[in-house]
């Protein structure tokens, strides 16, 4: 009660964080979604763990890596509001990564990133990873 | 493990080194990881979770950073036992109430600890003191790398694949705890929420999400643990916290020159109430050991090193209290418990 009094600041950002976070769940559509699109595929499970969207709404959590699959045109939009991002830039498994890795898989994913802007039309964010892809190159070029 | 190895388990941390170690206490790193062969523990019947924490255990035995780890069931650990991993921030409160496959491995240096079968396979997270999270990084890695061998859900656009979406991508949490007394009593705090918010920082109480900052500890995180690389996201940590540091020793100088004798007075009592009170709650303690910690780095209350400073705030938690009473105690046994331990250890320090 002390803290609350001191920051009363921080009970509010709480709040506001909360009602941020149903913000995030209650629009849950996915991508270019028409409303016949919608009910389709509101019966759809996940063929591994059998988990539906509307398991998924009650309890927040996927139930195998196969969801990510299965929900794809859901789970975009919304990994979007939660990272502001959806493309993975750091590292990956399958090789020794301190001694490689991370620069070449950050290209990588700035190329597929940048392919994505294109299709979608985002010229200036594709203007933005276009000049950051051109500068890492530069970058490794002069490392080797 | 028994209540007394896991109360006596050392941890790294606690002895304070690393940098800015008067104002960031501990630097912590949390990888979330799956095995892309078993459905989340949240959708894992008993003999896929039994199956998980085997596999893993497997992979312990063999790894040369954590086969000499201990790797205990939580169900195998009596309730305050479980609760005292809880107070150490080695395990998630909801992890206490055990279940098929929920397991715990503990480094033998008390630097590493993995959950297995919390909300994801596996929770491997890495403390030390001071602001260190490259150092904590390193490590962190360095395990991971031994237990990739476990085959991890992975997709190639969103990274590391976790059953909560918050998660996902790096499934990185780098976090540190700050010990902000003068930012707190500035009534700083507020701003300083909303500055590390608007940089995609989380500032929380000591305990974690929904918990109110006691003795003045808050954690500071990332937000979000896609889109950026790991390095990037410490880095930002970092840096944000290193800011902190310098502003909460400004604050501190502003707050002397402002109060004067009443900010000496204040700590004075503070450490008065812990050297002879006879009971003493731990919301009392932490308040008390936040304004003696200030005091000491300012040079007016007796010195107290780090490592001392980290032992005192562990030490006086409820569960701890009770561990070292050997029995449970009643809320007012514990307070007499607490206040007798802190006498004890204050006393031992030079007051000149």
């Amino acid at each position: 009660m002390e803290a609350d009094k001191l920051f009363p600041e921080f009970g509010q950002l709480d709040s506001a964080f909360g009602s941020l976070l149903s913000s995030l769940w209650e629009p849950f559509v996915p991508e270019k979604a028409s409303s016949h699109h919608l009910t389709k595929k509101k019966t759809v499970s996940c063929p591994k763990c059998g988990l539906d969207l509307a398991g998924f709404q009650q309890v927040g959590k996927f139930g195998c890596a196969k969801c990510y699959e299965t929900f794809k045109e859901y789970i975009n939009p919304l990994v979007r509001k939660i990272h502001g991002a959806d493309v993975h830039r750091g590292l990956r498994p399958g090789r020794k990564r301190a001694a490689k890795g991370a620069p070449c898989g950050e290209l990588d994913a700035l190329r597929r990133e940048l392919q994505e802007a294109v299709e979608k039309e985002e010229y200036e964010r594709a203007a933005q990873l276009r000049d950051r892809i051109r500068t890492l190159e530069g970058r490794s070029g002069h490392d080797a | 493990m028994t209540l007394e190895e896991i109360v006596r388990y050392p941890l790294e941390w606690t002895k304070g080194k690393g940098e800015r170690s008067d104002v960031a206490i501990s630097s912590r790193i949390r990888l979330a990881r799956n095995i892309a062969a078993y459905r989340f523990p949240v959708r894992c019947d008993a003999g896929e979770l039994k199956e998980v924490a085997d596999a893993i255990s497997k992979v312990l035995t063999t790894s040369p950073m954590l086969k000499r780890s201990k790797y205990v069931a939580i169900d195998d650990l009596f309730p305050l036992a479980r609760q005292v991993l809880v107070e150490d921030h080695l395990i998630s409160p909801e992890f206490t109430k055990g279940g098929v496959g929920r397991m715990v491995a503990l480094d033998e240096r008390g630097l590493v600890s993995i959950m297995v079968n919390e909300e994801e396979h596996l929770r491997i997270q890495v403390i030390m003191g001071g602001l260190n999270l490259q150092e904590v990084w390193r490590i962190a890695q360095a395990i991971d790398e031994e237990l990739e061998a476990l085959g991890y859900a992975f997709d190639e656009r969103l990274g590391f694949l976790t059953s909560c979406p918050t998660n996902v991508g790096t499934g990185m949490r780098a976090s540190v705890m700050v010990h902000i007394p003068a930012l707190e009593q500035m009534r700083s705090c507020g701003s300083l929420i909303r500055e590390c918010n608007r940089l995609g920082l989380t500032v929380r109480g000591t305990y974690g999400e929904g918990t109110e900052a006691e003795g003045a500890l808050y954690q500071i995180s990332n937000q979000v643990t896609l889109g950026l690389s790991e390095e990037e996201l410490i880095e930002k940590v970092s840096s944000v916290v290193a800011q902190v540091a310098d502003q909460e020793e400004a604050a501190r100088q502003e707050l002397l020159r402002r109060q004067g004798v009443k900010l000496e007075d204040e700590m004075w009592r503070s450490w008065g109430a812990l050297r002879y009170a006879r009971l003493v709650s731990s919301r009392e303690a932490l308040k008390h050991l936040s304004l003696v910690k200030m005091g000491s780095d300012l040079g007016i209350t007796p010195h107290l090193d780090a490592e001392e400073w980290n032992s005192l705030i562990l030490n006086i938690q409820p569960a701890h209290v009770e561990a070292f009473a050997g029995r449970a105690l009643s809320p007012e046994e514990r307070d007499v418990a607490r206040g007798n331990f802190l006498r004890g250890r204050l006393k031992m320090i030079n007051e000149e």
